[in-house]
């Protein structure tokens, strides 16, 4: 009785159109009425889900992320990608899923990415006569990186949702991930550059000489250098993932306002704003995610949903590919950190269950959310990349297999081999031991 | 435009710009207790206890702002391809349903929060020296602002108009 007012109110709340967060909120206060209950119950959950220390590289990951998208790194992130791949053939797009995996690195989201990357890249290839449809694709599907890099908030988010269920580390998420981006990458890189000669995109110039790289390099270092900071700091010990994720912030003050002087006040003053406004968004969303979490335990959801699976197959190939398939089917509606929220808790223990390792089930999930931010109905990074090309989704859409190949390729590969995403952590683990 | 409404307008812009302004001054406290941290454990070799304490508390006042500025500035994200699809005069009802539920949501924030406010008032939190209740007092500020906000969103649907955001 609880368990279907529970589901019936959330999916009601949220066709009529309330946000997530409220619609969570609201079906776990019916669903808490329904069970005689004092509803006072849900906002303990609430702000306990909030009392975890690691819970605030959150806020300090998209603060960061946010003075790097107005401080401009963007600019010379492009140079240097231009110098080492801008004279091969579709030069610009090869630049661009180069330039867009390395900001991604910097600002860890993959919408901070197609703002900062897609606003300098888009209009600069469609100068260069590269049509529109390939610059977005391109961009939007890059820049999808952004969720598996050391700075991606998304990667906290995913440990948080695993409290209770499974131990994972940051630590083991953040390596884990690079492995899966560098695949991502390349696959990117082979799609842009297929497309490219299949359309019959003309080469721009030649080689521009190592020195250009080199001097292009050190010009982007300073912000590159945010994802050594976060990765030195974990792997060393120094610092927890919390406190490096505060010192990143420190250090994209330090690049943008002394190192590049790009930040001005108005800019510093809107980049605070905007990094407080999702806060608020992302971590209320956190907080009623666990009193939602509470419910699907206590109501013995993972059970049913994994007995349900298990009365079509027992084969743990078929499980998992379902589990994507619906995970892809929530993710075209709901935004990233709402589905790894509502899901973890359902669905991982099921992945478990059938011998999946609760790290690789991260990743997978993060390249497959990552996946739905460029599927229409709501595809919040193809959106913006449309607005920033000036076409539509549909035109986007008739060129969007090959990158959506390259994505399909490298979410079946982290989802049946598990070396790709554990082999690093283990090793790093080993080695530091 | 009546003057009523454009000053109870210009009060939740107000309050509006307040809260984002006080939400970034508690995120950037936030940064500066945490680094404190690093900076204590390795150049005084002591570790101040407070930092972790008042930065789980903190975060707790800037999501709630982050929260409320969101219901104003229409930040937080939902479905609308459904509502959409639907005939003008209906989806103008829907989105004030839309806005009814959202301040509901606010009331029982404000009713849950305030109970656990003055139950935890006289626990002291013990590393800051604080009553427990503080951890709670959020929810009856966000909650108090997502009611005012959503009542101005549905006035401002009644009367055709838009919600402008406040600051930045």
């Amino acid at each position: 009785m609880e368990l279907t007012v529970l589901t019936l109110s959330f999916i009601f709340f949220l066709l009529i159109g309330v946000p997530v967060a409220f619609s969570i909120g609201l079906s776990s206060i019916c669903t808490i009425i329904a069970a005689g209950l004092p509803v006072a119950v849900v906002f303990q959950k609430m702000v306990g889900g909030m009392q975890v220390f690691s819970f605030l590289a959150i806020p300090f990951f998209i603060f960061a992320g946010e003075l790097m998208l107005y401080g401009g790194i963007a600019d010379r992130i492009v140079k240097f990608a231009n110098s080492m791949v801008g004279h091969v053939r579709g030069g610009l797009g090869m630049s661009n899923v180069l330039g867009c995996t390395l900001f991604g690195g910097v600002a860890g989201s993959p919408l901070a990415d197609v703002s900062a990357m897609g606003s300098v890249m888009i209009p600069m290839m469609k100068r260069e006569g590269y049509d529109a449809d390939y610059a977005v694709n391109v961009t939007t599907h890059a820049a999808l990186v952004g969720a598996l890099m050391p700075t991606s908030h998304n990667i906290i988010i995913y440990t948080l949702a695993t409290a209770g269920l499974a131990a994972v580390s940051v630590f083991d998420m953040i390596l884990g991930a690079l492995v899966p981006a560098l695949i991502l990458t390349v696959a990117n890189l082979i799609a842009a550059y297929y497309v490219a000669v299949k359309r019959g995109y003309k080469t721009h110039g030649v080689f521009p000489g190592w020195g250009v790289v080199i001097s292009t390099f050190l010009g982007a270092l300073p912000g590159l250098a945010v994802i050594f900071i976060i990765l030195g700091g974990i792997l060393s010990g120094v610092f927890t993932a919390t406190e490096s994720a505060a010192t990143a912030v420190f250090w994209a003050l330090l690049v943008t306002i002394f190192v590049y002087r790009s930040l001005s006040w108005e800019n510093f003053l809107k980049a605070c704003a905007k990094a407080c406004k999702t806060t608020g968004v992302v971590l209320l969303l956190i907080g009623i995610s666990s009193a939602f979490g509470y419910f699907l335990a206590l109501y013995d959801v993972p059970e049913k949903a994994g007995a349900f699976m298990q009365s079509i197959t027992s084969s743990p190939w078929v499980v998992f590919l379902m589990i994507n398939i619906i995970l892809f089917l929530l993710g075209t509606f709901l935004d990233m950190a709402a589905t790894i929220l509502i899901c973890t808790p359902i669905f991982l223990p099921i992945a478990m269950q059938y011998g999946m390792n609760p790290t690789q089930f991260g990743i997978m999930m993060l390249i497959n959310c990552a996946l739905g931010l460029n599927t229409p109905p709501v595809g919040t990074t193809q959106f913006v990349g449309c607005a920033i090309g000036e076409i539509s989704v549909g035109q986007v859409m008739k060129s969007i297999l090959p990158f959506y190949g390259a994505l399909t390729a490298t979410m079946l590969l982290v989802t049946y081999v598990p070396a790709f995403s554990l082999w690093l952590p283990e090793t790093m683990k080993s080695v530091l031991n | 435009m009546s003057s009523s409404t454009s000053l109870f307008t210009r009060i939740c812009a107000g309050l509006s710009k307040a809260c984002l302004i006080l939400a970034v001054i508690g995120l950037i406290a936030i940064i500066l207790a945490v680094q404190s941290q690093v900076f204590g454990r390795y150049v005084l070799n002591d570790t101040p206890t407070w930092a972790e304490a008042l930065s789980m508390l903190l975060i707790l006042y800037v999501t709630a702002f982050g929260v409320a500025v969101g219901v104003r500035d229409a930040g937080h994200i939902g479905l609308e391809s459904l509502v959409v699809l639907l005939p003008e005069s209906l989806r103008l009802k829907i989105e004030i349903l839309i806005h009814v539920c959202v301040g509901v949501f606010g009331a029982f924030m404000v009713q849950s929060g305030y109970m656990w406010t003055t139950l935890k008032w006289t626990d002291i939190k013990p590393m800051l020296n604080v009553p427990s209740g503080m951890d709670y007092l959020p929810l009856v500020i966000a909650g108090a602002l997502i009611v005012l906000f959503s009542i101005e969103h549905i006035i401002a649907l009644l009367q055709g108009k838009e919600v402008e955001p406040a600051w930045n």
